[in-house]
């Protein structure tokens, strides 16, 4: 018993941190859990990019990339607007104005940033979507090379060859044994059969068969995913690149605010304006004074 | 704490093969339910007991029925490739596996075939000698 009981201990310390493993990734991914990577394999090259978008869509992710883009729309718009006033402004109205200019600039900054990392789990989602798409393909192929694999195949290949010869004289066979018909099995087998055919015929004159069987350059479905993933990840080489001018941006906005601030305490000073007095006063200036 | 690390990491390899037996045990239901029904058919054919008219009925019943099976082997996509030991045996004899088949293809009853196939005749048994091997 003594020796059970840290077992035990184990086992539930061991499960208590599973659980909270899978709750943690739940979390990290509560804004769009996209369609598995199992079930994307499984549709046609072509639909899977729209899968995957129709999926993203509907996400409660999207929803809220769209508010910012809203909130966004309505910043440039305040933004515009205040800076062609400020042009008309003069005095007191003209540092109120510079002064909402610069808030609205920052909240522009800070929308942005929401946007982008919100932006960024999207991608970093889509690729995780994409490398376990590719994994998948290539364990399937892995599959589909392993030596053995192949030799069963090839078995089963030509024993069903073999048992396609031999059925018409099984079927005779077994008439001649009983006087009862075919089996339920064997009559379903065959009026399905016949339906299939039908079936695959029309699959093959479908124009979604077509569209993914034509085209002037037939993409295999691996280098179909290999170019998304590509994609995604120049996005998110371009998002790297727009957070580097943001924090350009929120440097500059910095400054302004700064100068703002000097300029409201200090005023507009005419820093050359003591030099000056003080150049007149300068014992050469004076000379004049001294010699007459 | 050694002992304790054995037992979690055999828990957790047994966990996994549960798991990977369970998955393959579907794939391959269609071969076992033929194993069965072959191993039965065999039974019958080896009971004493039984008249030999009454076996031949029954032994007619069942190879209806395995006839069906076997197609349904055959036609099982699940099996395709499948490296499953059972699966390598079944389609490396064709002759003992799809006894119903390779019977008529043989142009012999089953019992006939089967019996050709482990390597039973009349004249081996003929020749056999009683004795410790």
């Amino acid at each position: 018993m003594k020796l059970i009981a840290p077992f035990f201990k184990a086992s539930v310390f061991a499960i208590s941190i599973g659980c909270s493993f899978a709750s943690m990734a739940n979390a990290l991914n509560v804004d769009w859990q996209p369609i598995s990577s199992e079930r994307l394999i499984k549709l046609p090259a072509n639909v899977m990019e729209r899968a995957l978008e129709h999926d993203f869509r509907k996400s409660h992710l999207a929803t809220k990339i769209k508010e910012v883009d809203t909130r966004l729309g309505t910043t440039q718009s305040d933004l515009s607007m205040i800076q062609q006033t400020i042009k008309q402004a003069e005095g007191e109205t003209k540092v109120e104005l510079r002064h909402q200019f610069l808030e609205q600039k920052s909240s522009y900054i800070d929308q942005m940033e929401a946007k982008q990392n919100l932006k960024r789990n999207e991608l970093k989602t889509r690729l995780g979507i994409f490398k376990g798409l590719l994994f998948d393909m290539q364990t399937d192929r892995k599959r589909a090379q392993d030596p053995v694999a192949n030799e069963v195949r090839e078995k089963q290949r030509a024993a069903r060859a073999r048992m396609e010869s031999i059925v018409g004289a099984v079927d005779e066979s077994l008439f001649e044994l009983a006087s009862e018909e075919q089996s339920q099995y064997a009559q379903e087998y065959g009026s399905n059969m016949k339906k299939i055919k039908q079936l695959q015929l029309a699959i093959r004159q479908h124009a979604m068969h077509r569209s993914q069987n034509d085209g002037d350059e037939l993409l295999t479905r691996e280098s179909y995913i290999r170019q998304l993933l590509n994609d995604t990840e120049s996005d998110l080489a371009l998002l790297n690149q727009e957070d580097e001018m943001l924090g350009f941006m929120a440097r500059l906005v910095a400054m302004d605010a700064q100068a703002l601030q000097i300029e409201l305490t200090y005023g507009n000073m005419d820093m050359n304006y003591e030099n000056q007095e003080m150049a007149s006063t300068k014992p050469v200036n004076m000379v004049d004074y001294f010699t007459n | 704490m050694k002992t304790l690390k054995n037992i979690i990491g055999t828990f957790i390899l047994g966990a996994i093969l549960l798991g990977n037996i369970t998955a393959q045990a579907d794939d391959l239901q269609t071969l076992k339910n033929l194993e069965r029904e072959r191993s039965n058919m065999i039974e019958t054919l080896l009971d004493s007991k039984l008249a030999v008219d009454q076996r031949r009925t029954r032994i007619e019943n069942k190879v209806r029925r395995l006839v069906d099976l076997e197609r349904m082997v055959m036609r099982d996509s699940r099996l395709e490739g499948n490296t499953h030991n059972l699966v390598v045996r079944a389609f490396k004899n064709y002759d003992l596996t799809f006894l119903a088949h390779a019977s008529v293809e043989n142009d012999q009853e089953v019992v006939g075939h089967w019996m050709h196939e482990i390597g039973l005749s009349n004249e081996a048994i003929l020749a056999s000698n009683r004795g410790i091997r």
